[in-house]
């Protein structure tokens, strides 16, 4: 459970939503994805490893972005999550930036983006369910009924 | 006077994911109650809608009842119908009977005597020959 897992298993969730048509995961793993990726870039072009202001600031928008795709219940949670996060922005703000202080801020982080993942991972699991289950339910396979067979009552 | 104006600052923007966190939870919850009254309100429509369909179909019971009752009466009054049309026919076919046996009765007896002797003068009559 490393952040580095942490865009892979996003990017999974993403194709997976994507091959069973599960399009509010795949909106909201794909703002999460992108969440990651900007505060990554940030990180990697700065060498600032906690920009707290900047990882506040993007996780806010990214959690408004998130309410504005869909009001489903997921995404509720998920600016839930967010919405905790920035509790953690903000000790970590108050704190005086030790090691101790670090050290928590990144775990608990670390463990919000795992559980928004797994919330994402959950939907999407849920709707290549419904996909699965729905399968069998349409014309696959179906020969459109002729005039003969119509009057007939058997396929022709 | 400057680092104090920093310590300020920093204190004042660490509040700043605080507000935003406020924000979200306000959302968060807005967003949760107008859910729940949705839920709430398409709980109601649909028990609403349950209600109307269960008078519907008590409705359509009664009137189903009601068909049946006069199918069977309707049944009863053609087969009453069928009664008198076969009582009709044995009669006619009766009537028929016995004017048949009346015919017969009167071929079959012999003839009277006037008549028999008008039929005897007849047969004395020449036939036969034309008269000159």
């Amino acid at each position: 459970m490393t952040i580095t897992a942490l865009p892979i298993v996003l990017l999974a969730i993403l194709m997976a939503s994507a091959f069973g048509k599960c399009w509010g995961a795949f909106k909201t793993s794909a703002a999460l994805l992108l969440n990651w990726a900007i505060n990554s870039s940030f990180v990697s072009a700065t060498d600032i490893q906690l920009p707290w202001y900047f990882f506040g600031s993007v996780d806010y928008l990214t959690a408004i972005a998130i309410l504005g795709l869909g009001q489903n219940r997921c995404n509720i949670i998920i600016a839930a999550l967010y919405a905790i996060e920035m509790i953690a922005h903000s000790s970590f703000a108050f704190s005086s930036g030790g090691a101790w202080p670090q050290y928590r801020y990144y775990y608990a982080l670390l463990f919000i983006a795992w559980a928004q993942t797994l919330v994402t991972g959950g939907w999407m699991l849920y709707g290549l369910a419904q996909a699965w289950m729905r399968r069998g339910n349409g014309v696959r396979g179906v020969q459109p009924l002729s005039e003969s067979s119509v009057r007939t009552g058997l396929p022709q | 006077m400057n680092a104090e104006v920093t310590s300020v600052w920093s204190n004042l923007s660490a509040f700043v994911p605080l507000i935003n966190g406020t924000i979200l939870v306000g959302l968060v919850g807005l967003v949760t109650k107008y859910r729940i009254e949705n839920r709430r309100l398409s709980i109601g429509e649909n028990t609403g809608l349950r209600a109307e369909f269960i008078s519907e179909m008590a409705a359509l019971r009664d009137e189903v009842k009601g068909l049946r009752e006069e199918n069977a009466m309707l049944r009863n009054e053609v087969r009453s119908l069928h009664g008198v049309i076969d009582g009709l026919r044995r009669e006619d076919l009766q009537r028929a009977g016995s004017v048949q046996s009346v015919m017969a009765e009167a071929i079959g007896n012999p003839l009277s005597p006037a008549m028999q002797q008008a039929v005897d003068s007849l047969k004395r009559v020449p036939m036969g020959k034309p008269t000159e």
